[in-house]
């Protein structure tokens, strides 16, 4: 009898064989010395594969991905809100005590207002170069990566084509002057409308002074030290400058922060105005409400409609057409103030109201001595519409929710499994808060900037906001067990969730702690996931 | 270096496991993480898709559960799943969608006499080159390998796992160590 292949030695081996041709090998092996001598190598080839394919170094396994969510935030959530509410223990229990703590107030200290100015334009002045070289060697480098993706792509099979195109690339480049294709940055010591001239479009100017005598159509944004408009703009401006002089024509809103913020010419929409010192004068004009901020307000002038001032010294000896709302230390109606409607002020003690002989009001006269803690902590439970607010946003939420996890569900793909994920979530999305602003601001410290530091700002509101939900999420899955997959099931643990994130939330002394503590949480996963999906696609890329 | 696969777990953790006990599932998890964490990158190459087929394989392996047959061994049954979804993303690559084609089983072209199998179990201690030498067969002919001696699946289950006859994968598997044998003295030729 001829030897059987190797094949079907190796499979008697490996006990692949069925039993009748097990039979007819082994006795052909008991007088076939060189099959026995094949068996015992395959058998040793055998266990040296096996060992081969078990014993390789692999990265450790990546934490275990099953486990039942949550167990951090249930560990986690506990811990930092009782940490923050003790916070707030402390902070009130020294405020009632009436420590005196008046230097803790921003307002009050000294040129605080005048320091942040410098550093913020000191910033300005050198981030615009540095933004400039950073956008110059982004577009440079994406020129250069595009070219290299080309290349690397189509040299290969279609070398005219890639020619074709990389010179069609070129004369582009070469046609469009770089100087116009970047946006025109106003870095000037002086920008200046004169009178007689028209500005068409937006006007965005980062610069010493901004002077504008002649007329703006559109909108303004505006970033100086110094900014007057005694011409007219026909659309909104928003300003952050160290004086501002607003002598002219707005027909749209004003928002304007600053300094030394003067107001004398007529604004068509709202103007919001903050600064260390606001001023109205006598013939400014306007046509909806006007709400101001500062430290010293002055309102002469006239306001269609409402007008709510808050700061530690208020003085209006102006016309208001509906009613006034007035916060402060110190709040004067001279003689030459008339209100339309009614007048409530917020004051520390009743008697920091002072009207004026001379002062008309023609509604009520409402003082509310303020007490933030004893007036807002319990009186709002009795108040029917506390709950009504807390049942629309529980439903607002909810629907955004479920929209968003119709869109995105990978937002709600970040799991609380330990407490360190809890605390870790919790350091990102505390980060998140604290950064973004800061990143924002020098953002739009570059006159490009500003609607892009816009953007950012409403993403992190956003984010903020949906923060609690992704938390909400988790707790309801942790309570309601299942995965939470599927809308009729996600939406069961968002419902539940919500309604615990929500019920907290409303808790009297612990519950803002615990809602920011909530939202932080959220960002910081939210956060995480997005750095995660993103990392993940860059894996991917690299494989292709 | 879990050169040794992970001991059979306890017929009542998997019995929990199947009832839909989380801990208990992830007690499986952190026991079979890494095998199958092997065979999906055995089968399917470096990079990242190994990984996505591991969690995947988990998933359905926790899906199938209610289905298990306390008979078999855990380990097969959990790596013939994994198995089965890394062939099928084999196969999605695969222009032509097979990856065994009945008609190259023929037993004619079979490598006549190929270097002897020791030569392979004395190569042993060159980890590196027979890594080489595994990486560079191409993946249908990797996967008998990897089912047969890493997962260590019956015939019969490779063979539906394959789409072949056991006959089939006694030849394939020849087929595949030839190759590797060759491989490897071509390595020391160099």
């Amino acid at each position: 009898m001829s030897c059987p292949p190797e094949w079907t030695v190796g499979a008697y081996v490996d006990q692949g064989l069925a039993p009748s041709d097990v039979r007819s090998i082994e006795a052909h092996l008991v007088g076939c010395e060189r099959c026995r001598g094949l068996v015992l190598a395959l058998r040793e080839e055998a266990r040296a594969l096996g060992e081969l394919l078990a014993g390789e170094t692999e990265p450790a396994a990546a934490p275990i991905e099953v486990v039942a969510p949550a167990r951090g935030a249930a560990l986690g959530l506990p811990v930092a809100i009782a940490a923050t509410a003790l916070a707030t223990a402390v902070a009130s229990a020294l405020y009632e005590s009436r420590v005196p703590m008046a230097w803790f107030s921003p307002s009050s200290l000294l040129g605080v207002n005048e320091m942040l100015f410098d550093t913020v334009f000191l910033i300005r002045d050198r981030a615009a170069g540095w933004f400039e070289l950073g956008l110059a060697l982004g577009v440079l480098g994406g020129l250069a990566a595009i070219a290299t993706f080309l290349a690397g792509a189509l040299v290969r099979r279609y070398a005219g084509t890639a020619a074709l195109l990389a010179s069609i690339g070129w004369a582009f480049a070469l046609a469009g002057a770089p100087a116009e294709a970047l946006p025109r940055l106003h870095h000037q010591e002086a920008v200046r409308i004169a009178s007689g001239e028209t500005y068409e479009g937006t006007l965005a100017a980062s610069c010493e002074t901004l002077e504008i005598e002649g007329r703006v159509v559109g909108d303004v944004l505006a970033f100086c030290e110094r900014v007057s408009v005694r011409g007219e703009v026909d659309g909104n401006l928003f300003v952050l400058a160290r004086e501002i002089e607003l002598d002219g024509t707005v027909t749209g809103a004003v928002i304007g922060g600053g300094e030394n913020v003067r107001l004398e010419g007529s604004v068509g929409g709202t103007a919001y105005l903050g600064g260390e010192r606001v001023t109205v004068s006598p013939g400014a004009q306007v046509a909806r409400d006007a709400i101001l901020g500062g430290e010293r307000l002055r309102f002469d002038g006239e306001v269609a409609r409402d007008l709510a001032v808050g700061g530690e010294r208020v003085e209006v000896d102006g016309t208001v057409g509906r009613d006034v709302e007035a916060w402060g230390e110190r709040v004067s109606l001279l003689d030459g103030a008339r209100i339309g409607g009614d007048l409530r002020a917020h004051l520390p003690e009743a008697d920091r109201l002072e009207l004026a002989a001379g002062a008309v009001v023609a509604g009520v006269t409402d003082v509310d001595v303020a007490d933030p803690f004893r007036h807002t902590m319990w009186s709002r439970y009795r108040d029917g519409r506390f709950y009504a607010w807390a049942a629309l946003g529980f439903v607002a939420s909810f629907l955004i929710g479920m929209v968003v996890y119709a869109l995105a569900p990978r937002a709600f793909a970040g799991r609380l499994a330990t407490g360190r994920d809890f605390f870790v979530s919790l350091g990102v999305g505390f980060a998140v808060l604290v950064l973004t602003p800061i990143a924002l601001v020098l953002v739009a410290l570059t006159v490009v900037g500003i609607p892009a530091a816009l953007i950012g700002l409403a993403l992190w509101g956003i984010g903020l906001y949906l923060g609690a939900i992704v938390v909400a999420a988790l707790i309801g899955r942790s309570l309601v067990g299942g995965r939470g997959e599927g809308a009729r099931d996600f939406g069961l643990c968002l419902f539940v969730g919500l309604a615990v994130v929500v019920l907290v939330k409303h808790l009297p002394f612990v519950g803002s702690a615990a809602g920011w503590v909530i939202a932080l949480v959220g960002v910081g996963l939210l956060v995480l996931e997005l750095y995660g999906a993103w990392q993940g696609s860059r894996k991917v890329r690299a494989m292709a | 270096m879990g050169a040794r696969p992970a001991p059979e777990p306890s017929a009542e953790v998997v019995v929990r496991a199947a009832e839909g006990d989380r801990a208990a599932f992830a007690d499986l998890y952190g026991a079979y993480a890494d095998d199958v964490a092997r065979l999906c990158r055995r089968l399917l190459g470096p990079g990242g898709e190994a990984e996505d087929a591991r969690s995947e394989a988990f998933l359905r392996a926790q899906q199938a559960l209610a289905s298990y047959d306390r008979g078999r061994p855990f380990r097969s049954w959990l790596l013939a799943i994994a198995a089965h979804h890394c062939l099928d993303r084999l196969r999605r690559r695969q222009v032509e969608g097979r990856l065994f084609d009945a008609a190259e089983l023929s037993e004619l072209d079979l490598p006549v006499a190929g270097p002897t199998p020791l030569g392979l179990a004395l190569a042993r201690e060159r980890r590196e080159q027979l890594h080489g030498a595994l990486d560079a067969l191409p993946p249908r002919q990797r996967a008998p390998l990897v089912l047969r001696y890493f997962a260590e699946l019956p015939y019969e289950t490779i063979a539906d796992l394959l789409g072949v006859t056991s006959r089939d994968v006694g030849v394939l598997l020849y087929r595949a160590k030839a190759r590797l044998r060759k491989g490897l003295n071509e390595g020391d030729s160099r």
